[in-house]
């Protein structure tokens, strides 16, 4: 056997194992000593190994190893978006242990949660999708070179992000100012003879809430006048796409911009924020009903996964399906450190994968369809330097 | 200029020593500044209709010169109303008066037209769009007459419905005219929009010079917003323009038509002309909270875009209402595109400037007029889809229950969610909320507000009212509710219908105790029977019954339920048996009359012996109440009852048979009885009672112990 296939048998081994036990059991502890064992000796030859899962095709570099076509993890990693992994040299015990963790989410769950679009460190150990070098190029970065829009949203990420301080330092929620960025992005959408759709590109994780929230909102307005909803619930829908991660300016930054994987207590931090979203339009403002339900339940999938746990059971609310899905495609399609943005097809094809599972089905083929039939009238607009959110 | 127009005169419409043009001169920031004066438009206009006039009268009717001077002034005319929906002269005797200017009594073209048509008293001339050549010429026609033996003013009635786009109006209160010595100022109008139009803006040029009714004035928006600019300097002059913009405003909300345009534009040219320090000034100085707001909401609701973001920033910034600078630069942004943006975009964008102005205004808001509750409502009525609107299906305000299952998971509530309680409440589907709330999950404090908003007399209205009602809930909040469930109880029970529910609220209002008692007193008089019967019995049922109250009203009431109610209560209050029975036993009504006599049983008034008596020789009284009417007498131990009862035992006697008892009946064995009990020893009584001993019917044996019988 050659050291990577001991090393992937290892690891195989490390995920099932992860799967079974909690963080700490000892069980799960040797698991992962001999994985790291296993990676320690693949690097004395091979210091930055790389792998890549395609269906039941597992490549070590550019080389298929033929001899492991029968490993069932292969399978599995890639179908939970692992289609590669790269080890770096100073990987760490520490590293594998994160990894190993992440995976299991993934493997388990098999959802991605757009609240948790962090950025890790450059880490060790880098994975995801892979795609054909030269031939990824993002359809809308194209289409941004040829289209252009009559004005930049800085005033609107300028103006999101300052909704955002005074719901952190005060007890307003600034209604008149959501307006007016909802109504002027839809301007903006609206500002020619055909619908644009103006999305954001995030330069600087730290802008990453704001950015977020604005494509969301357009993304929302977009797929609700797609529909066919009349303008008023259009900018409804646009007011509940910019609230809906309210809530996370009460998640401390260091959690939000934390490099790596969240501890158990993180991670529950980062979960109230639907929660405590709803606690803040709820108490603030009487208007803004519909984006309170938006912002409690966009987290919570079709098969009723996801969070927070409904006291009382029921089904989510047509808005919060139409903005999770616009919020989760906005997730994957922005970039992190350890893979490139998805590309919107590569989105789009997960968005149809999961419509029924963890999106509602019509909206999961509604938000596919708009985005390919309105694919030359996405634009990437020019991000100024607006503060930090 | 074409169409044969002359060359571009400036005409100068002030004469140089006219009040007018000294406040043109007291008010130019420059020399070279511009001049107060007409529109370029109807300052061509004006001499081009005098100079058509006078050719008229001097031209026959198919001259050349004549024809030509028609299509000049016809064509400019059509021109002048393009943007305006109407053109108005005013007449004074030697000057006309347009869009609150006044032509020069020194120019002789407009000088004698004024005369002209002074002579002919004519008050105002009205020009709408549409006019034509046609119209335009057979007015002139009219006013080439001779003025002093025909003037056209004594023939307006006729004209009135001549032409379609042309209008003469007479001289008294429905003009504005210049007095005498040229002092511009308002005549009576018939509208009282454009006269009080007009006194404001007389009094805002006056309070922008600071001489409150000087009579040098004109009142040209640029030359007023001049004015302030050089001369705002205190606080009195500030409150008196703001107070005057106020009064523009309101007006501007209320008119319509051609006056709502015209002052829209002078409006709009004023703010524009006041610099930004300026109006910041008016507002710090010259405004409270609430005017400034006032003044913001209603220009946002009919100013131009740039207008009203100017009046924005400036109240902002005097307010110390922060507007955060990105916001400034979105409405900024905002009102170019509703201005200036492509045609798509513009009336969307005018409205989102607006809404936003709205909006941030509402932050600076006192407190709302609406009462809470009822503006909640609004709120969302407001809000709910309107059957065969537009919206699809799906689209919605997020539900009411799902509201308030989000607040009770989140352990957060607001105005929202008040809201959708209501709204809940109002659907007869507080059991849901009841159910919810009683989870014992839910925060103890949030709980509590619940039921203090479920609980409470508003509520329980509408629960009461429901059909069907939800028992069970009622029940819950009955109880945290206490006595403030009385009132919608006693409601309830004025309208019930139903015998059951009835019941129910009576046994319910009736654990409320004695504290319930004045509430019922205080509903009695002027109820109807049925109530007045039912807040009778539920006062009978308390324990205690207030020692004032008047019931003997109520024992003579024509309805004879209630009659018995009030019986019943009589006989509860120390002092008032006696009363209860002679009233009951002498009641026209059998079940008050078996009343009476069941509680004379326990000791019959003397009193009411004889009303008994008379019962008993009533041959239409039922067996039952005579049975009862004899019980009852003989409870009174007299020779005469005695004697009564024995002759009512007995058949007469005759010479040849003896005295024996009466055929058995009810009243016998009733008779037999008493006699038993009251008058066992007396010897006129034995022969009765031996009788009844001897008696092979068991019954009257029975009797004759002196047992008590059925009834």
């Amino acid at each position: 056997m050659s050291d990577p296939i001991r090393f992937l048998t290892a690891l195989g081994q490390a995920l099932s194992t992860t799967n079974l036990y909690g963080p700490g059991h000892p069980a799960r502890e040797r698991a992962l000593d001999q994985a790291w064992d296993q990676l320690e000796a693949l690097q004395k030859l091979d210091p930055a190994p790389s792998f890549s899962f395609l269906e039941e095709e597992v490549l070590y570099r550019q080389q298929a190893l033929r001899d492991f076509k029968a490993w069932d993890w292969a399978k599995r990693l890639a179908k939970a978006g692992v289609q590669r992994v790269e080890f770096d040299r100073e990987v760490s015990r520490e590293d594998l242990s994160e990894f190993l963790g992440e995976v299991q989410k993934r493997v388990t769950s098999g959802e991605v949660d757009s609240s948790e679009a962090r950025q890790f460190r450059r880490p060790a150990i880098r994975f995801g999708m892979v795609s054909i070098r030269g031939a990824t190029a993002d359809v809308a970065v194209e289409v941004a070179e040829s289209s252009s829009v009559p004005y930049t949203l800085d005033d609107e990420i300028e103006t999101v992000g300052w909704i955002h301080g005074e719901v952190q330092t005060t007890e307003s929620l600034p209604l008149a100012e959501a307006n007016a960025v909802v109504r002027s992005l839809s301007l903006a959408m609206h500002s020619q003879s055909r619908m644009l759709m103006p999305l954001l590109t995030l330069k600087n994780y730290d802008q990453y809430t704001t950015t977020h929230a604005t494509n969301v909102s357009v993304l929302s307005m977009a797929l609700a006048e797609y529909i066919g909803l009349g303008s008023k619930d259009v900018r409804e829908f646009g007011i509940a796409g910019l609230l809906h991660d309210l809530g996370k300016v009460r998640v401390p930054k260091d959690i939000l911009v934390k490099p790596g994987a969240l501890t158990e207590a993180e991670l529950a931090a980062l979960r109230r924020h639907p929660v405590d979203g709803a606690r803040l339009i709820i108490a603030r403002e009487q208007k803004l009903d519909l984006a309170a339900t938006v912002a409690y339940e966009h987290h919570i999938m079709i098969n009723g996964h996801g969070y927070p746990r409904f006291r009382y059971a029921r089904d989510t609310h047509f808005a919060s399906k139409l903005v999770h899905v616009c919020d989760v495609f906005d997730a994957l399609c922005t970039a992190r450190p350890y893979r490139e943005a998805w590309t919107s097809e590569m989105a789009l094809a997960y968005i149809e994968e999961r419509g029924g599972v963890d999106f509602d089905s019509a909206l999961a083929e509604g938000f596919t369809g708009m985005m390919r039939l309105w694919s030359n009238q996405r634009i990437i607009m020019p991000h100024g330097d607006a503060p930090p959110a | 200029m074409g169409s044969g127009l002359p060359n571009p005169v400036r005409f100068r419409y002030f004469r140089d020593d006219s009040p007018l043009s000294r406040v043109a001169e007291l008010t130019a920031a420059s020399p070279d500044q511009e001049r107060a004066v007409l529109p370029r438009d109807v300052a061509v206009f004006l001499p081009l209709l005098g100079i058509a006039l006078h050719k008229i009268t001097a031209y026959p009717e198919k001259h050349p010169l004549l024809g030509n001077a028609i299509d000049a002034v016809s064509g400019h005319l059509r021109a002048v109303l393009v943007n305006r929906p109407f053109l108005l002269l005013g007449i004074a005797r030697s000057q006309l008066l347009v869009e609150g200017l006044a032509t020069d009594p020194d120019n002789p073209v407009l000088r004698e037209l004024a005369q002209r048509l002074h002579r002919h008293q004519i008050g105002a001339i009205k020009f709408t769009p549409g006019v034509t050549p046609q119209e335009v010429t057979d007015m002139l026609k009219l006013l080439s007459g001779d003025a002093r033996s025909q003037p056209v003013g004594h023939r307006l009635s006729e004209l009135e419905d001549r032409w379609e786009h042309v209008r003469l109006f007479p001289p008294a209160y429905d003009r504005i005219e210049l007095t005498p010595d040229g002092e511009q100022r308002l005549g009576e109008q018939s509208k009282a929009s454009d006269s009080s139009v007009a006194r404001l803006w007389i009094g805002l040029a006056a309070a922008a010079i600071a001489k409150e009714g000087a009579p040098d004035l004109h009142t040209d928006p640029r030359a007023i917003a001049r004015a302030l600019n050089e001369h705002l300097h205190d606080r009195e002059q500030a409150k008196r323009v703001v107070s005057i913009l106020l009064g523009l405003s309101r007006e501007l909300r209320l008119s319509h038509g051609g006056e709502a345009a015209m002052l829209k534009e002078r409006l709009s040219t004023l703010l524009n002309h006041i610099s930004p320090d300026t109006l910041k000034e008016l507002a710090t100085l010259g405004a409270d909270l609430a005017q400034r707001r006032k003044l913001v909401v209603d220009a946002a609701m009919v100013l131009p875009a740039g207008a009203v973001l100017t009046l924005l920033r400036s109240v902002s910034d005097a307010g110390e209402q922060a507007i955060p600078h990105a916001m400034v630069r979105l409405l900024t942004k905002l009102a170019f595109q509703a201005e200036k943006g492509s045609p798509t975009i513009r009336e969307e964008a005018d409205l989102a400037l607006r809404e936003g102005v709205r909006q941030l205004v509402d932050r600076w808001t006192l407190a709302d007029p609406n009462p809470a509750p009822y503006g909640r409502v609004l709120e969302r009525l407001s809000r709910h889809p309107t059957p065969g609107g537009t919206q699809t299906s799906e689209s919605q305000p997020a539900e009411a229950i799902r509201l308030v299952q989000i607040s009770l998971e989140t352990d957060t509530v607001g105005e929202a969610i008040w809201s959708a309680l209501e709204e809940l409440v109002r659907e007869g589907r507080s059991g849901e909320v009841v159910a919810m709330v009683e989870d014992p999950n839910v925060a103890d404090d949030i709980a509590e507000q619940y039921w203090n908003r479920l609980a409470t007399p508003g509520n329980m209205r509408i629960l009461l009212s429901n059909e069907p009602r939800d028992t069970d809930v009622v029940e819950t909040l009955l109880e945290r509710m206490g006595m403030a469930a009385a009132e919608p109880m006693l409601e309830s029970l004025e309208v019930a219908d139903n015998r059951t529910i009835r019941r129910r609220l009576l046994t319910r209002l009736g654990k409320l105790g004695p504290a319930i008692a004045p509430m019922l007193i205080e509903r009695l008089p002027g109820a109807p029977w049925y109530v007045q019967r039912n807040l009778l019995a539920l006062l009978g049922s308390l324990p205690e019954i207030p020692a004032d109250f008047q019931v003997a009203e109520y024992a003579a009431a024509e309805d004879p339920r209630v009659r018995r109610e009030a019986i019943k209560l009589l006989l509860r209050l120390a002092g008032h048996r006696d009363e209860a029975i002679i009233a009951a036993v002498g009641d026209d009504d059998d079940a008050n009359v078996r009343l009476g006599l069941g509680a004379a049983l326990e000791g019959c008034p003397p009193a009411a012996v004889g009303r008994v008596r008379m019962l008993l020789n009533d041959r239409k009284l039922s067996t039952e109440l005579r049975v009862l009417a004899i019980r009852v007498m003989g409870t009174v131990r007299t020779a005469a009852t005695r004697d009564w009862l024995i002759n009512q035992a007995l058949t007469q006697s005759n010479w040849f048979r003896k005295r024996k008892l009466m055929p058995k009946s009810h009243e016998l064995v009733a008779v037999v009885g008493c006699l038993a009990r009251a008058f066992r020893q007396d010897p006129n009584a034995q022969l009765v009672l031996r009788l009844a001993w001897e008696s092979s019917d068991p019954e009257i044996r029975t009797a004759a112990t002196g047992a008590v019988e059925d009834l």
